[in-house]
């Protein structure tokens, strides 16, 4: 772009003409004065201008070789990759899981058979938060948003006949389970006749964000830090080059775009300098890092995740002196559910469809999308099917993979890529000024800025003035009723029934035995894994382990979280 | 003469943890000029109902998003008819159209699934009975 | 007293044995200032026991409701019984409210020896509204060996705690501007304890240092040092100290005569403050009605009489005076009480 400041300024007189002589004209005619038009809501509304030029660029100081620079170089704004093979854009994920995993099973050789790349396990809520699926707690809820899974056993039905390195790569949410979830898949891996370098895992592993906004956790958020690190340490030391940890954003969208990255961040931050308090070196674990990006409409969707990127790269380079350009290109993941709704739920299939596009436009690594239906129950399998077409059409049939990084250089983008970088940065350097992640999230800090954020939204939705298509327009009194899932209410007395018939079969000693190394090692400084992995071959139950990390750190008590 | 206001009390019965869309809903009932008590996550029935009882409210809300709606409040709707407590139960989150009926059968006063408009349940607290 | 009266008679009798669904309903009838209150408070002040009152107030944020919650777990520790008031402001724009102290007290939802009740400020202008100074009599009534008052505590420290609570527990933060806080808002006047809670985080030291200066600088009684204490209260930390605390500072109250001396004139303030309150109300129904005030507030209106001349013009008449006293005495005779 011509420097040339007596280009800039001719532009500049040019631009001043045209809205007077054209745009005020037109203007007047669309009717009385016109309100400044905004994408995005609340504290976080962008103005857009009436239109967008190099004197934008100009604005933000735009240095092509320092902001964006090539794809697989530092600051790696515009890819981790120096290319990509246009028949490989990303990898298509499907997060799946429900009933008990027989049933589970099923549905994974059917979504593997439609062209799932990588089976994401969802679980389900009380495996999330490690009751096995015949504590008092469970009631109600095994096998409902998720598969019940409290066992080696479980993942052997789970994954029969789906070996792990028959798909690209396999993943669960595993947060607060961290380390069970990492003993699941290498174990399973083992009886599958596997070693742990034949297939790649991915666990979500963000305990912060648990307390931040999910609340699935049940130790105290210290310990739990502990626990998700000690994940990223043995996989660094065993030199595995899964994905062990997330710093995520999606679920913190209700805060806006630029905060829910900062928390991000925030919460990477900490990781990273628990990792490095264990002596472990940054180009030992960063590559083992993703990054979770959060639900935004187009535009704002692709530049805060080209200023995440920027952002990744410069906090490795500067703040921890990292080398390896693999430590500073960060791998993006990220989940389609573009405020879907209950009402006329086809509609979803379009949100979904636009979503994933802009997701693929920002060149991110690992896509997974929701189904139509899921804001209403578990995915039918047509709804799932269709989930993975949206996704193979826009990777087979468009034109997006062929190009890397389409919007670098374009006036609009960069200058909303710049800003949000600004505003992400500056909610970083407030939970810094806190103290970091955690005394952020135990003052309450993350938590509020999402019902903020969130009461404005739905103020927005409530008197109309942002619209929701079949919420606040264009509703139908009748919807017509769409196929549902209809879960087997069989489901938790089978599995109270697996978990008798596995602590019958299984050598109970041996388990008590691991149990009690778990409790030791949980009361010193050394890396859990190992120990839970001994348990997991024993057929130690997660509750039965989550159970002693409660007694040894101490239950989480919800009055006390914000 | 003292002012007489609602006094809503929201819960979250079960396991499932997302709490912001309930804690929006607290402050739009106080923008609405109710007195609203928010009970926390986790919470058994019976934590619920005793909280609501000691605090004498004229409603309480349940907000489920994880399925085990058809676990809980039916619970919750026992608990009170066994103790012949008449404290009118209304509820919110992810309830299929099927459910919303069976439940209605089972004594809640009426149902809120998500993306029903706030001020539909706003307006049906206001006609509730002192 | 007429029939309403019986009823509420009844529901103070059956709250009187535990009947808690009764103390419940008293708790709303006295919220709600129904005309069957006075009844209702003239049984509660005759069955007062020697339960204890506590005041905890303090800045928002300084985690007074997880202190209560903590505070509880000793009374429990003790085998006796615990009641709370926890009082949250109302809005003064859509006049509702978020009373979000229970949250933090709610592990003792299912414990018979606990009652929990959560208040809203509705209107009253700072400071402990009557309905919040009668629930905690209730409570006391009710057979709670200690009653907890847990008060707004916005901006400024509640100064009215002193006219309900034998032990006052100001709680403060370390956190910018704090202790400079400490000192405008009365905080010398009103604490029998000062509590420093989140003592975890950087500037508690600082602030403690500060306060026990200040403290040290102006001593406001010979027979009581305000003693300033550290909490974590998330953490149970420091709580057992402070409890033992307040008990120290029972004794010392109750040895000193002082706990008498401050009832008795909390008893005094409580009589003046009703009759006060009661007058206003009643006057606020009167300016609805009264053709007299109605017709001088006109003229006042047009500019004829100015305000000061009006009042006075309208106090020193006749029709105004009369008319209201009649009516008052009228009601007040109504709603009275009959004295065994």
């Amino acid at each position: 772009m011509p420097k040339n400041s007596r280009w800039l300024k001719e532009l500049k007189e040019k631009k001043e003409k045209w809205e007077q002589t054209i745009l005020a004209p037109a203007l007047q005619k669309i009717g009385p004065k016109r309100e400044q038009k905004v994408i995005g809501i609340g504290h976080l509304e962008h103005p857009v201008k009436e239109i967008y030029t190099p004197l934008d660029l100009e604005e933000i100081g735009f240095d092509y070789l320092r902001d964006v620079g090539f794809p697989g170089e530092y600051p790696f704004v515009r890819g981790s990759e120096p290319t990509k093979d246009p028949s490989k854009p990303w990898l298509i994920r499907i997060y799946a899981g429900f009933g008990t995993p027989e049933e589970s099973n099923k549905r994974y050789k059917f979504l593997l058979e439609q062209g799932a790349e990588e089976i994401v396990v969802a679980a389900d809520l009380p495996t999330q938060i490690g009751y096995d699926p015949d504590h008092p707690m469970s009631a109600g809820e095994v096998g409902n948003v998720g598969v019940s899974l409290a066992s080696l056993k479980d993942m052997e039905i789970l994954f029969k006949g789906i070996p792990l390195n028959s798909m690209r790569r396999v993943g669960i949410l595993g947060n607060t389970i961290g380390p069970i979830a990492l003993a699941f898949f290498i174990a399973l891996g083992e009886k599958q006749g596997l070693s742990p370098n034949e297939y790649v895992v991915h666990i979500q592993n963000d305990s912060l964000k648990e307390y931040g906004a999910r609340n699935t956790q049940f130790i105290p958020i210290r310990d739990s830090v502990r626990l998700a690190t000690d994940v990223v340490q043995y996989c660094a030391e065993k030199r595995l080059d899964w994905n062990a940890i997330n710093a995520c954003a999606a679920h913190y969208q209700v805060a806006g775009c630029a905060a829910a990255h900062a928390f991000a961040f925030a919460s990477a931050i900490t990781y990273i300098d628990y990792l490095i308090e264990k002596g472990l070196h940054i180009d030992e674990f960063a590559h083992l890092f993703n990054l979770f990006t959060g639900g935004e409409p187009t535009f704002t969707g692709v530049a805060v995740i080209r200023a995440a990127r920027r952002i990744w790269a410069r906090l490795m380079k500067e703040r921890y002196g990292a080398k390896d350009p693999r430590s500073m290109a960060i791998k993006l993941t990220a989940y389609t559910v573009a405020e879907s709704t209950a009402q006329q739920p086809l509609n979803n299939i379009v949100r979904i469809a636009f979503g994933t596009q802009t997701y693929a436009l920002a060149g991110v690594d690992y896509i997974y999308n929701a189904s139509y239906d899921e804001g209403l129950a578990i995915p039918t399998e047509d709804a799932a099917m269709l989930s993975l077409r949206t996704q193979q059409i826009l990777a087979w049939e468009s034109e997006i993979p062929f190009v890397i990084d389409p919007f670098a250089g374009s006036y609009f983008v960069e200058s909303l890529t710049a800003k949000l970088e600004k505003e992400v940065l500056h909610y970083l350097s407030e939970i810094e000024e806190m103290g970091g992640a955690i005394e952020a999230i135990e003052r309450g800090y993350f938590q509020r800025k999402q019902v903020e954020q969130g009461l404005i939204k739905t103020i927005a939705i409530s008197t109309g003035e942002k619209p929701h298509i079949g919420v606040n327009k264009f509703k139908i009194n009748e919807s017509a009723p769409i196929p549902m899932f209809r879960q087997d209410v069989e489901v938790a007395r089978k599995r109270i029934e697996d978990i008798k018939a596995l602590k019958r079969e299984r050598d109970n000693d041996k388990v008590k035995q691991c149990l009690e190394n778990i409790r030791k090692v949980a009361a010193t400084n050394e890396n859990i894994v190992p120990s839970v992995l001994d348990a997991v071959r024993a057929y130690a139950t997660l509750g039965e382990i989550c159970d002693v990390w409660r007694d040894v750190f101490g239950s989480f008590e919800f009055s006390k979280n914000y | 003469m003292g002012e007489k206001k609602k006094k809503i009390l929201m819960a979250k019965l079960g396991l499932d943890g997302h709490d912001f869309g309930v804690k929006i809903l607290c402050q739009m009932f106080r923008n609405a000029g109710f007195e609203v008590i928010y009970t926390g996550q986790r919470q058994s029935p019976e934590q619920v109902i005793a909280a609501a009882i000691d605090e004498d409210v004229n409603v309480i809300g349940i907000s489920t998003l994880s399925g085990a709606h058809m676990h809980t409040i039916p619970r919750t709707v026992e608990i009170l008819k066994k103790y012949n407590l008449n404290i009118p139960i209304i509820a919110g989150g992810t309830i299929p159209p099927e459910d919303v009926q069976k439940l209605k059968e089972i004594g809640v006063a009426e149902i809120f699934p998500t993306g029903a408009d706030v001020n539909g349940a706003i307006e049906f607290i206001k006609k509730l009975p002192d | 007293m007429f029939d309403c009266g019986r009823e509420a008679v009844g529901l103070v009798n059956k709250m009187l044995a535990g009947d808690r669904r009764a103390l419940a309903q008293l708790l709303t009838i006295i919220e709600n200032e129904k005309p069957e209150s006075s009844h209702i408070m003239h049984m509660v002040q005759q069955n007062q026991t020697n339960g204890y009152y506590i005041g905890v107030t303090g800045s928002p944020g300084s985690g007074k409701s997880t202190l209560v919650d903590k505070i509880i777990l000793q009374i429990r520790s003790l085998g006796l019984k615990a009641g709370v008031i926890a009082v949250d402001p109302s809005s003064p724009f859509s006049g509702g409210a978020i009373l979000g102290d229970r949250i933090r007290m709610q592990n003792h939802a299912l414990d018979s020896g606990v009652f929990i009740r959560s208040l809203a400020t509705r209107g009253s202008l700072g400071g402990l509204s009557r309905a919040a100074k009668n629930s905690a009599r209730i409570l006391n009534a009710s057979g709670k060996d200690y009653c907890i008052i847990e008060t707004v505590g916005v901006g400024q420290i509640e100064i009215d705690i002193v006219d309900s609570a034998d032990t006052t527990i100001v709680v403060l933060m370390p956190e910018a501007g704090d202790s400079v806080q400490a000192i405008k808002a009365g905080i010398l006047e009103i604490a029998d304890i000062i509590v420093v809670n989140k003592a975890d985080i950087k500037g508690s030291d600082r602030l403690i240092a500060d306060l026990q200066v200040m403290l040290q600088e102006n001593q406001r009684h010979s027979w009581w040092q305000i003693p300033v204490l550290a909490t974590q209260a998330t953490k149970d930390i420091g709580v057992k100290e402070l409890f033992e605390k307040i008990e120290e500072h029972r004794r010392v109250l109750g040895e000193t005569g002082h706990l008498q001396t401050r009832r008795q004139e909390q008893r005094v303030t409580e009589f003046m403050e009703i009759i006060e309150q009661k007058i206003k109300d009643f006057f606020k129904e009167c300016k609805k009605e009264d053709t007299y005030l109605k017709k001088i507030t006109e003229k006042v209106k047009a500019g004829e009489l100015d305000p000061y001349s009006a009042a006075i013009e309208a106090l020193g008449s006749n029709d105004l005076f009369q008319n209201l006293l009649m009516k008052m005495r009228g009601e007040f005779k109504k709603e009275g009480v009959k004295h065994a």
